[in-house]
C-alpha cells in the first residue's frame, strides 16, 4: 500500500506517480520529488549542523541516496518519513565521521547550576508561555551547543522518539532524554535572557 | 521531596509522568511547576516551527549532475544526438563497438587464406578506421573517461595506442601472408585486447 | 555557526552519560553468513584490496576509508556478498581509497573490480576474478579453480596456482607466472613481458601471446613439455636445450622459430611474440 499523497500536483501527477516514475529513471520525476520535499530535508540539515554550506551538501548527499535507493522503496511507511529518515542517517554519518560535537566547558563546569534548584536573578521571573515567537526559538536553537541542538532537533522539531534516538546515536535511552532536558534548560536560559534585554532596551 | 530532588528525576518523568511523590512537589512548589511549564511550552513551540529555510539552486543542479553522472536519469528524448550523447547511449556505442571488434577478429580468424589482392584491400580498406589514431569511437571512449575519470584519461590513451598499433602490425602482417596463422591469431588477440580496454572503460563510467 | 568538535574521550571525561559519535574515518567492519560456494565481490576503485581464506562460514570485511567523502556498501542477497565503495562526493583518488581485508571461505567464489587499488587474492579453492586498470595484482595459492584476470597496466603477479584454469590478458602490466599450471593457462599481452617459471605439469595447453613484449620461460630439467615458439620480427632462443621436434607443425626459421621436445612432451607450450624476444631457459 502505497502511503505517498495522492494529490495532484501542479506538474500534474500524484507523489505516488512521481515516484513510479523515478524509479524508472525519469529526470522529471526526480525533479517533483526533489521539489516537494528540499524543504524539510534542508532545514533539518541546517538546523543539526547551524552550517549553511554543511546543511546544502547533506541535503544534496540525502536526495542522491534516496534516488539511488528508490527502487526499494516499497510504500510499507510514508515517502516523506522514508527520506526523512534516510536524511537524518546521512547528517548523522557526516557528523559521525568528522568527529563530537562539541559541548562548551562550561555546560560542563556549572554542577550546581545544573542540580540545583532553578531561580532566575536580576529578571522577572515570568513563565515563558504565550511570551516565545518563533524567530527567537529558531535564534536560541541556533546557539545551541551541537550536541543538545541534535537531540533537540531530533526529538522535539523533528518528532523522534527516545528510542529511535538512542539507536541512532548509539547511545542509551536515559542518556537521550537526559541531553533533551538538558537543551530544553539551556533553551530556557537562552529564551529568557533574551527577554530580559529586550525589557532593558524598551 | 526538595526541588533538587525532583529536577534531578526532571529529565526521565517529564513526558510520561511521576511518582505520586514527584506529582505532588509539582503541585505544590511554583519554581518546579513554573520550570515544567516553560521547558513543556519550549518543546510545544518546537514542533510549531515550519521548515522555512530552501537551499540554493545549486543543490539541485550538483544533485541533477550526479544523477546523469551515474547514469541514474535518463534525458528526454529530444535531448539525446549525437556521438557525444548521455551515457545509455555512449555504453550501448561502444559496447556494440566491443561485439563489432571481436566479431571483425573471429571472421578474420576463421577465414581461410585469401588472394593476396584481396587480403590487401581488406586489410588496407579506409572504412575499419579501429587501428588508427583518427578512429572516432576511441575519441569518444576517451573523452568519456575524460569526464568521469581524469585521472585515468592517459592511462587508457596511452593502452588504446598501443593496442590500435598492435591492430596495425598485424593486419599489415596477415595482409603480406594471408596463410599465417599466427598473424590472424595475434590480430583476434588484438580485437579482443581492444574490446577489454572498451569494456573496463565503460564499466568505469556505470 | 561554525561547528568545532571534540574527542570522544575528553567528553566522556567531562560529560558523564553524554551522547558520543565516533571518531572520523570509522573503520566499516561487516560479517555475513554464506553456504558453501558463495561470490563475493569487491568493487573499489582505490586503495588496496585483500582477499584471503579463512576456517568457517563466514565472510568477514574490514574496510577503512581513507577520508569521509567515501563509504562501503555492503549486501547480501542468498549466497553472494556484494561490497561496494561509494563516493559521498566528489573525491580524489586519495580521498576515495579505501583499503579492505576480506575473509571468505575457502571454496567461495571472489570477484574484484579495481582501478587503481593493488589486489591480492590468496589461498582460496573458488573461482577467481579480477579486473584492474592500473592497480597490481597478485593471486596465490589457488587451487583447482578457474582464474581469470584482466588489466590494462597494472602488473600480474600469479603464483601457486595448481590444477588451474587460467585466462589472463593485459595490455600493458607486465605479467609473472610462478608455478601455475593446470589443464589450460593462457596469458596475453600486448605490450607486456610475459615471465614464466613453472614444470608446465597437469598435461595441460599453455600458451604465452605477446604483440611487442618479451616472453621470458624457465623450465626444470624434468619438466615433460612440446614447445613451439615463433616470433615474427623479434628473436628466439632455446636455451633450455629441448630435443628438435621431427615433425613440427610450422615451419622453422632459425633465430625466428623452434619446435622442440623436453622429456615425453605431456604438456604443450605455445610461445608467440610478434616484435618480441622469446626465451626458453633451464632452472
Amino acid at each position: 500500500m502505497t502511503q505517498a499523497k495522492k494529490s495532484t500536483l501542479p506538474s500534474g501527477i500524484t507523489e505516488a506517480e512521481a515516484i513510479d516514475r523515478a524509479k524508472r529513471g525519469d529526470a522529471g520525476s526526480f525533479e517533483i520529488l526533489y521539489g516537494l520535499h528540499k524543504r524539510r530535508v534542508y532545514s533539518l540539515c541546517l538546523r543539526m549542523t547551524g552550517n549553511t554550506a554543511e546543511a546544502e551538501d547533506l541535503t544534496q548527499e540525502a536526495f542522491l541516496q534516496l534516488y539511488r535507493k528508490i527502487a526499494t522503496f516499497r510504500g510499507e511507511s510514508a515517502f516523506s518519513t522514508w527520506l526523512h529518515r534516510m536524511a537524518v542517517n546521512v547528517v548523522l554519518m557526516r557528523l559521525r565521521k568528522k568527529g563530537l560535537p562539541e559541548v562548551s566547558l562550561e555546560e560542563t563546569l556549572e554542577p550546581q547550576q545544573e542540580d540545583g534548584p532553578k531561580k532566575d536573578f536580576g529578571a522577572p521571573d515570568y513563565a515563558l508561555v504565550g511570551s516565545i515567537d518563533r524567530v527567537n526559538l529558531g535564534r536560541a536553537i541556533e546557539s545551541l551547543p551541537p550536541g543538545y541542538r541534535i537531540i533537540f532537533v531530533l526529538h522535539d522539531i523533528e518528532g523522534y522518539e527516545h528510542n529511535e534516538i538512542a539507536e541512532m546515536l548509539g547511545c542509551s535511552i536515559g542518556n537521550s532524554k537526559s541531553q533533551l532536558h538538558k537543551a530544553r534548560m539551556k533553551l530556557r536560559d537562552l529564551l529568557k535572557t533574551s527577554r530580559a534585554e529586550k525589557a532593558i532596551k524598551r | 521531596m526538595t526541588c533538587a530532588e525532583f529536577q534531578k528525576v526532571l529529565p526521565y518523568i517529564i513526558e510520561t509522568g511521576g511518582s505520586a511523590d514527584q506529582e505532588k512537589h509539582l503541585r505544590e512548589c511554583h519554581v518546579c511547576s513554573d520550570l515544567v511549564q516553560d521547558l513543556r511550552y519550549i518543546a510545544e513551540q518546537a514542533k510549531l516551527l515550519v521548515p522555512m529555510e530552501e537551499p540554493s539552486p545549486q543543490v539541485w543542479v550538483g544533485i541533477r549532475a550526479s544523477l546523469e553522472r551515474e547514469g541514474l536519469v535518463q534525458k528526454p528524448a529530444r535531448a539525446r544526438g549525437g556521438l557525444l550523447g548521455p551515457q545509455g547511449a555512449l555504453l550501448w556505442v561502444t559496447a556494440a563497438a566491443a561485439v563489432v571488434l571481436v566479431i571483425v577478429g573471429i571472421t578474420l580468424y576463421q577465414r581461410g587464406p585469401e588472394p593476396p589482392a584481396a587480403a590487401q584491400r581488406a586489410a588496407a580498406r579506409p572504412s575499419d578506421n579501429s587501428a588508427t589514431d583518427d578512429d572516432p569511437q576511441d575519441k569518444q571512449v576517451l573523452t568519456q573517461v575524460a569526464q568521469a575519470r581524469p585521472e585515468m584519461k592517459d592511462v587508457y590513451e596511452r593502452n588504446l595506442k598501443q593496442v590500435n598499433a598492435s591492430i596495425k602490425d598485424s593486419r599489415k602482417a596477415l595482409a603480406s601472408d594471408p596463410s599465417d596463422e599466427d598473424a590472424r591469431t595475434g590480430l583476434l588477440h588484438a580485437y579482443e585486447q581492444k574490446a577489454m580496454v572498451y569494456d573496463m572503460a565503460t564499466r568505469s563510467l556505470r | 555557526m561554525e561547528l568545532s568538535y571534540r574527542h570522544n574521550v575528553i567528553l566522556a571525561v567531562l560529560l558523564a552519560g553524554a551522547v558520543s559519535l565516533a571518531a572520523a574515518q570509522q573503520k566499516t567492519d561487516l560479517r555475513y553468513t554464506v553456504q558453501p560456494g558463495a561470490t563475493v565481490t569487491v568493487t573499489n576503485d582505490f586503495g588496496p584490496i585483500t582477499v584471503r581464506a579463512a576456517s568457517g562460514n563466514q565472510v568477514i570485511v574490514a574496510a577503512t576509508p581513507h577520508s569521509a567523502k567515501v563509504e562501503v556498501d555492503g549486501h547480501q542477497s542468498a549466497n553472494r556478498i556484494e561490497l561496494r565503495t561509494h563516493f559521498l562526493q566528489n573525491a580524489s583518488p586519495q580521498e576515495g581509497a579505501v583499503d579492505y581485508d576480506v575473509q571468505v571461505p575457502a571454496n567461495a567464489a571472489v570477484i574484484v573490480r579495481t582501478a587503481s587499488g593493488a589486489v591480492k587474492v590468496q589461498n582460496v579453492n573458488g573461482d577467481v576474478t579480477v579486473e584492474s586498470d592500473t592497480g597490481s595484482v597478485n593471486v596465490r595459492e589457488v587451487g583447482n579453480a578457474h582464474v581469470h584476470v584482466r588489466s590494462m597496466s597494472g602488473p600480474v603477479t600469479l603464483t601457486n596456482i595448481k590444477n588451474g584454469h587460467v585466462e589472463l590478458t593485459s595490455v600493458s602490466g607486465d605479467v609473472t607466472l610462478n608455478n601455475v599450471s593446470g589443464p589450460q593457462v593462457s596469458a596475453n599481452t600486448t605490450g607486456a613481458s610475459i615471465r614464466f617459471s613453472g614444470d608446465c605439469a597437469g598435461e595441460g595447453e599453455y600458451t604465452l601471446t605477446t604483440h611487442s613484449g618479451s616472453i621470458d620461460v624457465t623450465l626444470p630439467a624434468a619438466a615433460s613439455v612440446e614447445v613451439t615458439a615463433r616470433s615474427v620480427n623479434g628473436t628466439v632462443e632455446d636455451a633450455f636445450q629441448l630435443q628438435p621436434n621431427q615433425h613440427p607443425t610450422m615451419a622453422i626459421t632459425a633465430g625466428k622459430s623452434f619446435a622442440g621436445l623436453a622429456n615425453s612432451g605431456a604438456s604443450s607450450v605455445h610461445l608467440r611474440s610478434f616484435s618480441g624476444k622469446i626465451t626458453v631457459k633451464k632452472q
